[in-house]
């Protein structure tokens, strides 16, 4: 049985002084997911992820976002301050910019452990650990200024994994990175995912999306129109046309041709390869 | 950014009839120490913005609240250290009538002056200020620096924001701890992220900037422009009236507050 | 589009100091008049620090760089310029960052204050700025505070203030980054408009299947390197290049089977489904 890393009920925002961002959301994130946001801008997506650790809370007085702590007990992220649910839901915001201190990268991976009281001997080893997994194995006493835009996002990524939170929510990780260093964060994300941890990202990226996410929650003006898996989300092209969400080229032409089910392009090829030896079957006794 | 667009009276002034305006204001606070003209001048200010850009004394009383300890300590200190006969006294210390009346009068010309400025921002665009500037005389470098700021204050702002939250969400409390000396510890740990920021864009919006133009020698247009219209007029005249008036008073009417 | 190059470079090589490698390292490509040229590769390759080049902006204004090579803008050698200014006139450079280049307090003033540097008369300020709106889709975003816009809109509002300067050439660095699909396939739209109006575009960006769809050339980079020039067909549908569309795999797959129809390799939804349902290609019902 799954059990919940997240539950949220009835969450209302209401930014000042009247904008509906969140009309009234009912959702559980489960323990061991990894979650794709989707939707176009200012569609909620983000104030929908900022209710995740407590960033926003919610504005109607019965709206409420309780979280699962590792003990198993739940809480009410409004009855928390941010720093005392920082163990347990990491949050990365967009621009690495940002979210980056100080002058080295372990340095700046310890600020988190520091705060999280993790003994001096285990600190080392869990740093060495995280910078490896997001592919900056060596990079200890590397200034964060002088990397790449695509290294310092994954910094700012590995400074939140680095105290293991229970779910990992990651603001659009690949907006604005080439599609390589896109893929290498997926890659990263879903190994720490594999691990046991949820992972929540907010995502323009469809493909990455349909290849990496178990499940996706569409949303359009602050409600969530869809949520089911990438293969039963981006089929419903009756509900993406009204969410602007384009689903993977592959999964678009397939359902252009009146081919179900299609996601990759795999899956396209042979749904492809299968409906023209079915129809060449089917003309072949017309031809002799 | 403490503009709001609107309609109001003082929304559709000229820039340059509400400069006078305040500085008017600023004149006539800055000439007396008298209490009984000062809160006068006050309670005009207070209606006017009531009537004229729909801002009731709710939407700043926030801001009044922190003047008033000022001038509470103001009017105690003025007690101590004026001399006349006192008002009261506790124990073998004197509090002096006059000082009383002077702290207070100070206090209230930094509430008129305040709530004076105020109201100017809210209803005035960043932009029509420089504009109105631009016009006056000031060059448009200079003038110009003035919509630059408002744009990029709120930049600054949110980009602190953004970096004091990413602190409590790696789990720590300095930065909204209510110790002053672990709040200074978050402040000090964000200024280098936020220098280096503003150090990388400053270069970038300079060439962009350049790329569009500025500095260009030559005649610049203006797509804006300021129109001078009867209410302008109106509310310049008004304002001669109350100066006319204010120094009648103080000349003709004696102070009824006056310690004989 | 016409034949007339817009743009001539030769040779163009570039170190910054202090770096291990050449940023470019011995370029020499055209860009005709009127075509929009994609250019393609990853972080680092040099996409922005050519556009740098062709706007002159090195060496004008960054001078932390040894260059050699030869530019010439509109038939003139870009050094005959004088200043950065002058050749701004003709070339339109759009940063990356949307947030450096928006220094006014509300979305039409910046698109004006372009124009005011220049003492472009008022009716034809206010036109170029009705135009610019329409095209770029911004006209409700006219009176808003541009602190206060979405990183798509101000990417929009950005590039509309580059283009009321009516260059000739206009350099786009990563116009779409922030934008959603709908978003992108807009601000692509206004840009092949400009194009058939004759506005020479090179535009960087990474999304591959927007690109094929809307430029007439790429140009892939590879550590200062021009790996391949040619139409986004000869470039996309190449089995090693390293961009393709989903769509190009899916022909290219079927292929192999021997099942895809004809020789010709799709660059988008539309012409995959025209080729295999057998049925004619959209353009080409039109012609």
């Amino acid at each position: 049985m799954t059990t919940s890393a997240l539950e949220l009920h009835d969450v209302h925002h209401v930014y000042p002084p009247d904008v509906q961002a969140l009309r009234g959301i009912d959702l559980t994130v489960n323990r061991g997911e990894f979650l794709a946001i989707i939707g176009k801008n200012g569609s909620g997506k983000t104030t929908l992820a900022k209710h995740f650790n407590g960033l926003l809370k919610p504005t109607n007085a019965a709206g409420r976002v309780l979280v699962r702590g590792a003990q198993g007990a739940r809480s009410e992220t409004r009855k928390l301050r941010l720093h005392q649910l920082a163990g347990t839901i990491g949050y990365v915001f967009q621009n690495p910019d940002r979210q980056i201190f100080h002058d080295t990268c372990a340095e700046e991976l310890a600020f988190g452990l520091n705060n999280m009281r993790t003994p001096a001997n285990e600190q080392e080893q869990r740093i060495a650990r995280t910078l490896s997994l997001v592919g900056l194995a060596g990079c200890e006493e590397t200034n964060p200024v002088q990397m790449s835009r695509g290294q310092r996002q994954r910094l700012a990524i590995a400074s939140t994994l680095v105290m293991e939170p229970e779910v990992a929510v990651i603001d659009e990780p690949t907006t604005g990175q080439d599609p390589d260093e896109g893929r290498i964060i997926l890659e990263f994300l879903a190994q720490y995912n594999a691990a046991g941890r949820t992972v929540v990202i907010i995502s323009h990226d469809m493909a990455l999306v349909a290849e990496y996410a178990s499940r996706v929650v569409a949303m359009r003006h602050g409600h969530v129109l869809a949520d089911g898996t990438p293969r039963e989300v981006f089929g419903r092209t009756d509900v993406l046309e009204q969410t602007n969400i384009r689903p993977p080229q592959a999964a678009v032409l397939a359902a252009r041709l009146g081919l179900t089910n299609v996601l990759t392009v795999p899956e396209a090829v042979s749904a492809m390869a299968a409906s023209r030896n079915a129809s060449a079957d089917e003309e072949r006794p017309c031809m002799s | 950014m403490l503009y709001r667009p609107g309609s109001t009276f003082f929304h559709r002034s000229d820039p340059r009839a509400k400069l006078f305006t305040i500085l008017v204001v600023l004149a006539l606070a800055l000439s007396t120490t008298r209490l009984d003209v000062l809160l006068a001048l006050t309670a005009i200010v207070i209606v006017a913005l009531a009537i004229g850009a729909g801002l009731t004394p709710r939407s700043y009383w926030k801001a009044l609240v922190v003047i008033l300890p000022l001038i509470a300590l103001l009017t105690l200190l003025q007690s101590l250290v004026q001399g006349g006969p006192a008002a009261f006294s506790l124990g073998s210390v004197g509090f002096s009538r006059h000082g009383i009346l002077l702290g207070l009068a100070l206090g209230t010309r930094l509430m008129a002056m305040g709530i004076c400025f105020y109201g100017f921002s809210v209803t005035t665009s960043p932009s029509d200020i420089s504009l109105a500037l631009n016009r006056l005389g000031v060059p448009y470098k200079f003038s110009y620096l003035t919509s630059f700021a408002f744009r990029f204050l709120p930049l600054m702002q949110d980009e602190a924001r953004t970096l004091l939250t990413a602190m409590s969400v790696r789990g720590s409390d300095e930065g909204t701890s209510p110790n002053p000396f672990r709040r200074g510890k978050a402040i000090v740990r964000m200024l280098f992220p936020m220098l280096m920021g503003s150090l990388k864009r400053s270069g970038d919006i300079s060439l962009s900037m350049e790329l569009r133009g500025y500095g260009l020698k030559g005649p610049r247009t203006c797509l804006r422009s300021l129109h001078f219209h009867g209410r302008d007029v109106a509310l310049v005249l008004t304002m001669v009236l109350v100066v006319v008036a204010a120094v009648l008073v103080q000349w003709q009417v004696p102070n009824p507050l006056a310690v004989r | 589009m016409s034949t007339a190059p817009a743009i001539t470079t030769r040779g163009l090589t570039l170190r910054y100091s202090g770096a291990e490698r050449r940023a470019l390292e011995d370029i020499s490509f055209d860009v005709f008049t009127g075509e929009i040229l994609g250019i393609l590769g990853a972080t680092g390759a040099g996409k922005s620090t050519l556009l740098q080049v062709l706007a002159g902006v090195i060496p004008h204004h960054e001078h932390d760089a040894a260059f050699r090579g030869d530019v010439n803008i509109l038939g003139r050698d870009i050094d005959d310029y004088g200043s950065l200014t002058a050749i701004a006139a003709e070339v339109g450079l759009v940063l990356q960052d949307p947030e450096v280049q928006l220094v006014n307090t509300v979305v039409r003033e910046e698109l004006a204050w372009g124009m005011e540097n220049r003492g472009v008369p008022i009716p034809e300020m206010q036109q170029r700025l009705d135009r610019a709106a329409e095209l770029f889709d911004i006209t409700p975003l006219l009176d808003r505070f541009t602190h206060a816009l979405s990183g798509g809109e101000k990417q929009r509002v950005v590039v509309a203030a580059v283009y009321c300067l009516s260059p000739r050439i206009i350099l786009l660095d990563e116009p779409t980054s922030e934008l959603d699909p709908a978003g992108t396939e807009s601000v692509m739209k206004a840009v092949r408009t400009l194009a058939d109006e004759g506005v020479t575009v090179v535009i960087v960006d990474h999304k591959i299947e927007e690109l094929a769809l809307y430029a007439d050339r790429l140009m892939v980079l590879d550590s200062g390197n021009v790996r391949a020039v040619g139409t986004p067909r000869e470039i996309l549908t190449r089995g090693d290049s390293p961009y393709r569309p989903q769509v190009v795999d899916v022909a290219l797959e079927l292929d192999m089977m021997d099942l895809w129809p004809g020789t010709k390799l799709p660059l988008g939804v539309d012409e995959a489904v025209a080729i295999w349902t057998g049925a004619p290609a959209p353009e080409e019902v039109q012609q």
